[in-house]
């Protein structure tokens, strides 16, 4: 041994290295062990993961807080944050279910337009349906008003948020809502314009035009909206419903009172209604309009590029949702308003003819939906920690932590978040320009007409050879996904109809009265092949009476 | 090497285009270091000259977040190399040396591998690892890292116990050593330096992964450098301050490696650059 | 040394030697072989990557061979080859800049200088160039933008929009160009990436490579009267082509399969509108976001014939110098 060590005092960098060798050893190890809930300090804890996406500043600490106090009434229970950037966060869920690694609780929603379409799958197969729980009262809810109430029925949306429509299943547990606003540097605008916030489009584009006025006089650019690709969704949505909404009447082919994908992609394709029709150029021209007071290449901004320039003081409004309510009032060094975002008047010459009206909030859901992954060691304890987290003290103390919008009937959010409160009157959204197939090429293709690059003529035309070319394929993706989820349905209730017969085993998967479900999941399942059969009968028969059109 | 015609013209040329791209490799350098001492509102407004007062804490903050990054790298770097040289030198020796059954057919294999892109495998990789409960582990890394390493290292090495000298390997038998011994007090002895160059290169191989701990890891504690700092820019708004700082720690290892190694470095180069 | 043979009926007389085979076949072949016939397999199927699997024989094949983003993730890979054989340029000049160097001891140093950055991880320089193309705050637009280089473009561009060289408005007068977020600029600043492209190992071996020329064909060149760039010319370059052919094919398999770059600087979807989208990239993203693995599976295997067919060029390439 001896020798050995004269050998290698030797050389001073290999012993370095072994030294720095045994020192991250004991570090992975260490980790290693804690990861299982053995580590010194944490033996024989249960441990559980949350894993969700909401970085923004103030959310973790918030949630920390909350366990804290969780952990506090269950010591033997330890529940740790996962945090993952958004951008990744769809193909990290992917992997991790496929690994069955997945932590306890996950977030559910992210990963853009691929992802809408996956996440209904992910449910049945990879994530614990909650229906057998929601009709029973929230044990945490006692000593309050809520105390008899089932727990869906303490959501202000009765949980509609968790809801899953094609597998007629409760499937996540919303913990806030969040509604969009224009949210305004308050002295910048009132040294340009005045104490009023304009209230009507014209009043702001004078408004924009002032502010780079302002600018120039300063001598530096001054962007009068700040805007990254993530949060322009929902300003151009706003402007959507409020110039398209006549539409429904037009689109909704089965009356169910809302326009969906396959009706309004069905309407485009076969040319019912038309890209150039008068409504819909002003509703693309009027944010192309708008699109000038945004920062250049603004759709490949980050949001928090964009939220960058705000508090710099390089722009002077911003428009994004409730959730960076907090991240802005932290980071900000003058006072930030907010307000609702300003639509035509009917006065408008260009604009005024087709505005309907703004957009509804009554079909709000919850957001920052969690859900319960089927792999989870510890089921009922990620139970037990989301009905304390949905509690509605609790509830109401981590939104107010947060700064955002609590999804318990009773609960009170904090005074600053008055101007989020949703609105009631309105109207519904009616078109949907991406049709299945066509979402990348529209993707691509709205930045470059916004930037200017196209015109509308040019834009029309290639979306149109999308739809021609993309639609085909879209469709058949869509009836084909559709057709595994019937099939994951029509497994789910032949693994209730075993529960009912008494087989063996069955009784694992299954939640709630199985009677009850099993007819449940019958009558939707009969319903959903109906609707779908409707759907797919709408477009097929529009594309057929379009060729018929064009001979 | 000429030593005649060296007017001062050239002489500036030379040191001044060296200079030149000297300044410019060195230029994020010299970024990383003064914006780590800054703060957001004096990087926003003066990015490219020192600001007063230093921000020291940056740096904390930075190897709070960095530090644990760094030691999972080391372990996976260092075992990963570990195995990969354990595994790979008596192979080599076994293919460089005889002409074995199914040797060729292997070897041809190998080849056909290394041509493979990696995502191709990369599903049924994360598959395999699953069913052998080797996911979120830095150790199931290691393993396959040194499985990936295999294709080159058998490769060069290889070559370098087939231009061996027969003698040594038939003195060393005559005393009656085994293979295994040939190998520990054969092979290793004359092959030092090009083991050390493949040593250093899956080293740094290593610590630079990036795409399969990407998928494989769940758990923030246990990612490695690449990673880590993959996700800690992906932060909802940065605090540049710190991030600048985590960059040049995690600079700091390999350059202290580099310190060290770069004669046997270089050396290894060259003789593999010969060999071709 | 000429290997001996072990023929099949004393492979028992040599167990010990097999015994020291068996960790690199293991390891060889559950990691590397298991998973690429597993690939192989997958790919006449439908696949989620997780349980779903349907046989659809050639069908993902007949999908890869119309669709049009794979045909351009090829189109672009060629184009990036080509860039990297421009960027190997700095690379050969400095190291033939170095080699030039007089004095030993400088050429050590300088030699030292420029081997320490090149070792910072790969990470940390694609990050820092990640910030440097930050529209807002990065330092390449706060640099063009002080410098008035970005007036200057931006004058160049309307001048050729006017005169109808080019179709598009990407520099404006007081708007920070977006270097990863514009689909005109992406592919662009992807490929000036790491300027000024001294690369890792290049120099290095390069270097060692002209160390070798012996003294005397420097001395007979100077008797001859050649310049400083003849003896470029002739002796350097050669030498530098020689090397560079041979790892061509290292740099062609490079670009085909590698995307861990565009993924970090650009991310899943090969940045705005696909500008960036690899071929590489197209298996990851239809892999683990769109969860078609059996197609991507199709993919990496339509990618590696690819591959294997320009290394068989490569080679007769190589032998006929020879």
């Amino acid at each position: 041994m001896r020798h050995l060590w004269t050998r290698l005092r030797r050389y001073p960098a290999l012993l370095l290295l072994i030294t720095v060798y045994v020192v991250s050893c004991l570090v992975v190890g260490v980790n290693a062990l804690r990861a299982r809930g053995g580590a010194p300090g944490s033996e024989g804890k249960k441990v559980l993961r949350f894993a969700h996406w909401q970085l923004e500043p103030g959310i973790r600490s918030a949630l920390d807080r909350l366990i804290a106090n969780y952990h506090e009434l269950h010591p033997d229970v330890e529940v740790r944050q996962i945090l993952i950037p958004e951008e990744g966060y769809f193909r990290w869920v992917n992997t991790q279910l496929i690994g069955r690694t997945a932590p306890d609780m996950i977030e559910c929603g992210l990963g853009g337009t691929v992802a809408w379409a996956l996440w209904p799958k992910f449910y049945a197969r990879y994530f614990m349906p909650l229906d057998r729980y929601v009709d029973e009262p929230n044990p945490y809810n006692k000593g309050t008003p809520l105390e008899e109430a089932p727990w869906r029925k303490t959501y202000f949306d009765e949980m509609e948020g968790g809801y899953d429509d094609s597998l007629q299943s409760y499937y996540r547990v919303p913990l806030s809502a969040f509604t969009v606003r224009l949210y305004y540097n308050k002295p910048l605008i009132e040294e340009v314009w005045g104490e009023q916030f304009p209230q009507t489009y014209e009043a702001f584009i004078e408004l924009c035009e002032a502010l780079e006025e302002h600018g120039r006089q300063q001598g530096r650019r001054l962007v009068p909206i700040s805007g990254s690709g993530y949060n322009f969704r929902q300003f151009f949505d706003a402007f959507q419903t409020a110039l398209t909404a006549d539409y429904l009447r037009q689109l909704d082919r089965d009356y169910d009172g809302s326009v969906s994908r396959i009706e309004s992609g069905a309407a485009i394709y076969a040319g019912t209604v038309s890209m150039t029709e008068p409504a819909i150029r002003a509703n693309f021209e009027l944010v192309r309009e708008l699109s000038e007071y945004f920062p250049q290449g603004y759709m490949s901004l980050d949001r928090d590029e964009a939220v960058f320039l705000f508090l710099q003081g390089h722009a002077a409004m911003i428009s994004t949702g409730s959730w960076d309510f907090q991240s802005l009032h932290v980071q900000s060094e003058f006072e930030i308003a907010v307000a609702d975002i300003p639509l035509p008047s009917r006065d408008n010459p260009r604009y005024g003819r087709y505005v309907a009206g703004p957009r509804t909030e009554a079909g709000l859901e919850g957001g920052f939906p969690m859900a319960i992954t089927k792999t989870s060691a510890h089921p009922d304890e990620a139970l037990d920690f989301l009905q304390y987290a949905s509690s509605l003290k609790k509830n109401e103390e981590l939104n107010r932590n947060m700064f955002w919008l609590p999804v318990i009937k009773g609960a009170r959010p904090r005074d600053e978040l008055k101007p989020f409160a949703p609105r009631i009157e309105g109207y519904s959204p009616a078109i949907n320009y991406e049709g299945p197939g066509v979402e990348l090429t529209y993707g691509q293709l709205t930045p470059e007409f916004l930037s200017g690059k196209l015109s509308y003529e040019q834009f029309v035309e290639r979306l149109m050879d999308a739809y021609r070319r993309e639609s085909a394929g879209g469709v058949y993706e869509y009836v084909k996904n559709n057709q595994q989820t019937l099939t994951q349905q029509m497994r789910f209730a032949a693994l209730r109809r075993a529960d009912m017969t008494g087989a063996a085993g069955a009784g694992a998967s299954v939640t709630g009265s199985s009677e009850t479900q099993y007819k449940r999941i019958m009558e939707a399942y009969v319903g959903q092949v109906g609707s779908y059969n409707n759907e797919i009968r709408t477009w097929v028969e529009l594309a057929r009476s379009s060729k018929a059109d064009r001979g | 090497m000429s030593r005649v015609s060296e007017g001062p013209i050239a002489r500036l040329l030379k040191h001044g285009y060296l200079w030149l791209m000297l300044a410019l490799v060195y230029l994020p350098f010299y970024v990383m270091l003064i914006i780590s001492f800054k703060d957001n509102k004096q990087f926003y407004n003066h990015p490219w000259v020192p600001t007063f007062p230093l921000h020291w804490e940056n740096w904390a903050e930075a190897w709070d977040t960095v530090g644990v990054f760094i030691a999972n790298s080391v372990f996976l770097a260092v075992t990963a190399t570990l195995v990969t040289l354990l595994v790979a030198v008596p192979a080599a020796y076994v293919f460089g040396r005889y002409r074995v059954p199914f040797g060729g057919i292997f070897w041809a294999g190998l080849i056909i591998l290394m041509l493979m892109p990696g995502v191709a495998n990369l599903i049924p990789l994360f598959n395999l690892m699953r069913r052998l409960s080797l996911l979120n582990s830095l150790m199931g890394l290691a393993v396959v890292t040194a499985a990936g390493g295999q294709v080159f290292c058998l490769f060069v090495l290889r070559n370098f116990v087939e231009d061996m000298p027969k003698e040594f390997f038939e003195c060393a038998r005559i005393d009656g050593a085994s293979h295994l011994q040939q190998v520990i007090h054969v092979v290793i002895p004359q092959c030092g330096g090009i083991i050390s160059a493949l040593a250093i290169m899956n080293f740094v191989g290593a610590w630079n992964s990036f795409i399969l701990p990407l998928i494989v890891i769940r758990d923030p504690e246990k990612l490695p450098l690449a990673v880590g700092l993959f996700r800690l820019q992906g932060a909802y708004v940065k605090q540049w301050g710190p991030l600048m700082a985590a960059y040049f720690i995690s600079a700091i290892p390999l350059v202290i490696l580099f310190a060290f190694t770069m004669r046997l470095f270089i050396r290894g180069i060259s003789e593999g650059a010969i060999k071709g | 040394m000429p290997r001996e043979r072990i023929r099949f009926a004393q492979v028992r007389r040599h167990w010990s030697l097999y015994a020291l085979m068996v960790p690199t076949l293991v390891l060889v072949a559950m990691f590397m072989y298991l998973p690429a016939i597993s690939g192989v397999y997958h790919s006449f199927y439908r696949w989620d990557g997780d349980e779903l699997a349907t046989y659809v024989g050639m069908r993902n094949y007949r999908q890869a061979f119309g669709d049009p983003e794979l045909g351009w993730a090829f189109v672009r890979v060629g184009i990036l080859f080509g860039a990297s054989l421009f960027k190997m340029v700095p690379s050969i000049v400095t190291a033939v800049v170095i080699h030039r160097i007089t004095r030993d001891r400088l050429r050590y140093f300088y030699r030292l200088l420029f081997v320490v950055p090149m070792v910072i991880p790969w990470m940390v320089g694609l990050l820092i160039w990640k910030f440097f193309y930050n529209p807002v705050v990065g330092l390449l637009n706060r640099f063009l933008s002080t410098t008035g280089i970005l007036d200057i473009l931006a004058a160049m561009n309307t001048w050729a929009v006017k005169a109808n060289v080019v179709e598009s408005v990407i520099f404006q007068v007081g708007r920070n160009p977006a270097w990863l977020g514009d689909s005109d600029l992406a592919l662009a600043a992807y490929i000036f990436w790491g300027f000024p492209w001294i690369g890792v190992i290049g120099v290095l071996i390069y270097l060692s490579g002209l160390e070798k020329i012996p003294h005397s064909v420097y001395e007979c060149a100077d008797l001859d009267g050649v310049g400083w760039f003849g003896k470029f010319l002739y002796i350097e370059l050669p030498l530098i082509a020689t090397q560079v052919r041979i790892n061509l094919v290292l740099l062609i398999i490079g670009v085909l399969k590698g995307y861990g770059l565009v993924l970090v600087l650009l991310g899943e979807t090969g940045g705005p509108g696909g500008a960036v989208m690899v071929p590489g990239l197209y298996m990851y993203y239809n892999a683990f976001v769109k969860r078609e693995a059996g197609y991507a599976c199709a993919i990496g295997i339509l990618v590696f014939f690819v591959i294997l067919a320009l290394t068989y060029v490569n080679n007769k390439l190589v032998r006929v110098e020879r």
